[in-house]
């Protein structure tokens, strides 16, 4: 027995069919490069075609969506890991070695002495600082 | 009636508790209901369950209080790297994207999570440790008591000294990150092959077998002692930003060699390791206690935070310490800081945003023998039984612990589920693996054969209450298996020659041998009437037929796998390890009558 279809959003539908335009962005690149004989406005015209193809038959192109969405969301952490690590390199560490020129320590990593701090109170509970 | 929800989670052990003009109503451990072990993920199943047992709504909520102030943890995370670098990098890459994913912005988070909050509902935040604290106070039975909060770290705090007077906690003093008790256990959790924040209790269990070798080397190079009870770890050994490590190559230099990986065999080395930082936590424990007594003068103490978990330390708090009393919340992980978080909300003052409520402490305490959780009508349990094809026979509750203690005292071994769940790490009779404690066999046949464990992991008896100073030197009650005793003497039993490592653990030390430990003690619950009737009536006649008031009390889970929830999580661990009898609610089921083999399990397995 067939599971029935379930029912899908306008938008998730969108997204699906713009899943699909990656590729015909990859053939325009390629035609324009002339690797390819189809001519680059073809490309460009059937770009919202795709993606209404998308958008009308969703199910056929749903497991490529979830490829798809796995391949973005797994480059995306790549980038975003690869953009703090630079961030790291060009903000945090420079500001780390200038707050130790001016003497200020965030981390108290004395060897001996007490550790005890007195507590100040716990503020107001509105208060998420 | 009014209603405040508390809530923990987003760094481990996520869960919900909810307050009825104080009392407590309910409270779930997101990982119990998601089934993923430690779930840290945000606790909406945890909510969704103590609003259903409570039959309310999220527009019934007249406050909702989180554990943590989450902007003033960013910012202590922010200035650890700037201090930290340049090293460092990585981490920060990882844990940024979970600050910007929706940490910061709680108030929007919580406020989705619980369609239908009133606008005017305030949404509340308590710091880490005060939620600790409130929840190690406010439910016990004391009036006033020096409270002492131990963990990982909260926003800075790691170690936290407090006097509870009435329904007031006033903060006294507290120890900051990066110098944490809790950081220091789990650093030697790792590089013994453990997960961090769910195997410390293996490497607690790991101690008794190791000589404590290492303390000299932990004392002089990793952690150093002031007189005043506080302490200093030495970071030249130790990674704090990295979560899941925590060492590095200096440490691995000094502590003979780089860290087991989890499929690696234990060797001398790693149980010497654990002996060695359960004493050093041990003697830091009982500096704390000492400290916190001086500072408040207080002779009970309150005690909450992962490192409370640690029951040989708190057995020595409670035998060797200045306090006449000591009341430790049973989910003192962050689990437990949900109950807090709403506790302190309810007592906190108008000024601070509070509902500043009174206090009147219960005679026992106020944590309902710690049955919190959600509970199956018969119905349902029949329902889910008949929908899994098992086979059972339906009894009185008479029938049923009759028939139980049968099979128990002919060694078999008993799934049992009945009631309320436990809120916290133990599970106390509801959600339980019993056996017959007489059996020295059956301490290795538990761990490998039901519950695919290590095979030196420690079980612990439950005791009727009114019984246990025959069996054990407590010198109070444990009803929630927090503390460690000895063994009496009376029950010793003498071992001609000590055999060497894990061969320690086949020897007969004791007439309960399953749970005797290697040193001769056992982490004790004491079972009493009055907070938890249906077990203590197991118990009473487990003893009418054997006349040994003691069962082997383990949680309902295999490894990797939270402790069962519903029947149909008891049945499918039932069926896929080698439970002999499960009984749930009124259902008697018996292993070589059901139709499966083998069943998906219904949980996330974890590594180690
Ligand atoms: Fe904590």
């Amino acid at each position: 027995m067939n599971a029935p279809p379930a029912h899908r959003s306008l938008r998730e539908r969108f997204a699906i069919g713009a899943s699909l335009l990656p590729p015909v962005a990859l053939l325009l690149l390629a035609s324009r490069w002339g690797w390819v004989g189809i001519p680059a406005r073809v490309c460009l015209l059937a770009m919202p075609g795709v993606i209404g193809l998308g958008m009308g038959f969703p199910e056929v192109f749903a497991p490529w969506y979830r490829g798809f969405s796995r391949v973005r969301s797994w480059l995306g952490g790549r980038l975003v890991f690869g953009l703090l690590l630079g961030i790291h390199g060009l903000v945090v560490i420079p500001m780390g070695f200038f707050m130790r020129v001016l003497g200020q320590r965030p981390i108290d990593g004395a060897r001996s002495g007490s550790s005890w701090v007195r507590s100040k109170g716990y503020g107001s509970l509105r208060d998420p600082f | 009636m009014r209603y405040v929800l508390g809530l923990s989670g987003l760094y481990h052990d996520s869960a919900a508790a909810l307050l009825g003009d104080g009392r407590i109503l309910a409270a779930v451990q997101e990982e119990r209901l998601s089934r993923r072990k430690n779930d840290a993920r945000f606790p909406e199943r945890a909510i969704r369950s103590c609003l259903e047992q409570a039959g309310i709504t999220a527009g019934d909520l007249h406050a909702v209080a989180f554990y943590e102030k989450p902007i003033l943890k960013f910012s202590r995370t922010l200035e650890v790297f700037l201090g930290w670098a340049p090293r460092g990098g990585r981490a920060f890459a990882r844990a940024i994207p979970d600050w910007l994913g929706g940490r910061l912005d709680l108030r929007g988070r919580i406020r989705a999570a619980l369609p239908g909050l009133r606008a005017e509902c305030p949404i509340l935040f308590t710091t880490h440790h005060e939620a600790h604290a409130a929840s190690a106070f406010l439910p016990s039975p004391f009036t006033e008591a020096a409270i002492l909060t131990v963990d990982g770290v909260g926003e800075w705090a790691t170690t936290a000294i407090a006097r509870g007077s009435g329904a007031g906690i006033e903060p006294v003093e507290e120890i900051r990150f990066p110098h944490s008790l809790g950081l220091l256990y789990s650093a030697f959790t790792a590089y013994c092959g453990f997960r961090v924040n769910s195997g410390e209790y293996k490497l607690m269990g790991l101690a008794p077998y190791g000589e404590p070798t290492w303390v000299g080397a932990i004392r002089d190079e990793l952690v150093s002692f002031d007189e005043d009870g506080s302490f200093r770890l030495n970071l030249e050994y130790l990674d704090p930003l990295a979560d899941d490590r925590l060492t590095n190559a200096r440490f691995h230099a000094r502590f003979g060699g780089p860290p087991r990986r989890p499929e690696e065999p234990l060797e001398p080395r790693h149980r010497d390791l654990a002996r060695s930082i359960q004493v050093v936590t041990e003697e830091a424990m009982l500096r704390l206690a000492r400290r916190a007594h001086e500072r408040t003068g207080s002779f009970r103490l309150c005690l909450a935070g992962g490192v409370a978990l640690n029951c040989v330390a708190n057995g020595r708090i409670l035998r060797e310490g200045p306090f006449r009393e000591v009341w430790i919340q049973p989910a003192a992980g962050d689990a437990g800081a949900a109950l807090g978080a709403a506790l302190a909300a309810w007592h906190g003052s108008l000024e601070r945003g509070g509902l500043s409520a009174p206090r009147t402490p219960a005679s026992t305490d106020a944590m309902a023998g710690g049955f919190l959780g959600p509970e199956e009508s018969p119905e349902a349990v029949e329902a889910s039984l008949r929908s899994l094809g098992a086979v059972w026979e339906r009894m009185t509750p008479e029938v049923l612990r009759e028939r139980v203690v049968r099979s128990l005292a002919e060694g078999k071994v008993v799934g049992w589920v009945q009631g309320r769940m436990e809120f916290g790490p133990r599970a106390l009779g509801h959600r339980s693996i019993l056996g017959d404690p007489r059996n020295p066999d059956m301490q290795s046949r538990m761990n490998l054969k039901v519950k695919f464990r290590e095979s030196f992991r420690p079980f612990a008896p439950a005791v009727l209450a009114e019984r246990s100073t025959e069996f054990f030197g407590l010198g109070g009650e444990s009803p929630y298996m927090l503390l460690v005793a000895p063994v009496a003497e009376s029950q010793r039993v003498p071992v001609a020659q000590e055999a060497d490592g894990l061969d320690r653990l086949k020897q007969v030390r004791s007439t309960l041998p399953a749970v005797t430990h290697v040193d001769g003690s056992a982490r004790v619950q004491t079972v009493d009437r009055d907070r938890n009737p249906e077990f203590h009536a197991l118990l009473r006649q487990f003893e009418a037929v054997t006349g040994c008031p003691v069962l082997i009390n383990t949680s309902f889970n295999v490894r990797g796998e939270p402790v069962v929830a519903t029947a149909e999580d008891a049945y499918r661990c039932f069926i896929n390890s080698r439970i002999d009898v499960l009984a749930v609610g009124p259902c008697f089921l018996e292993r070589d009558r059901q139709p499966h083999a083998s069943l998906p399990r219904s949980f996330e397995a974890l590594a180690d």
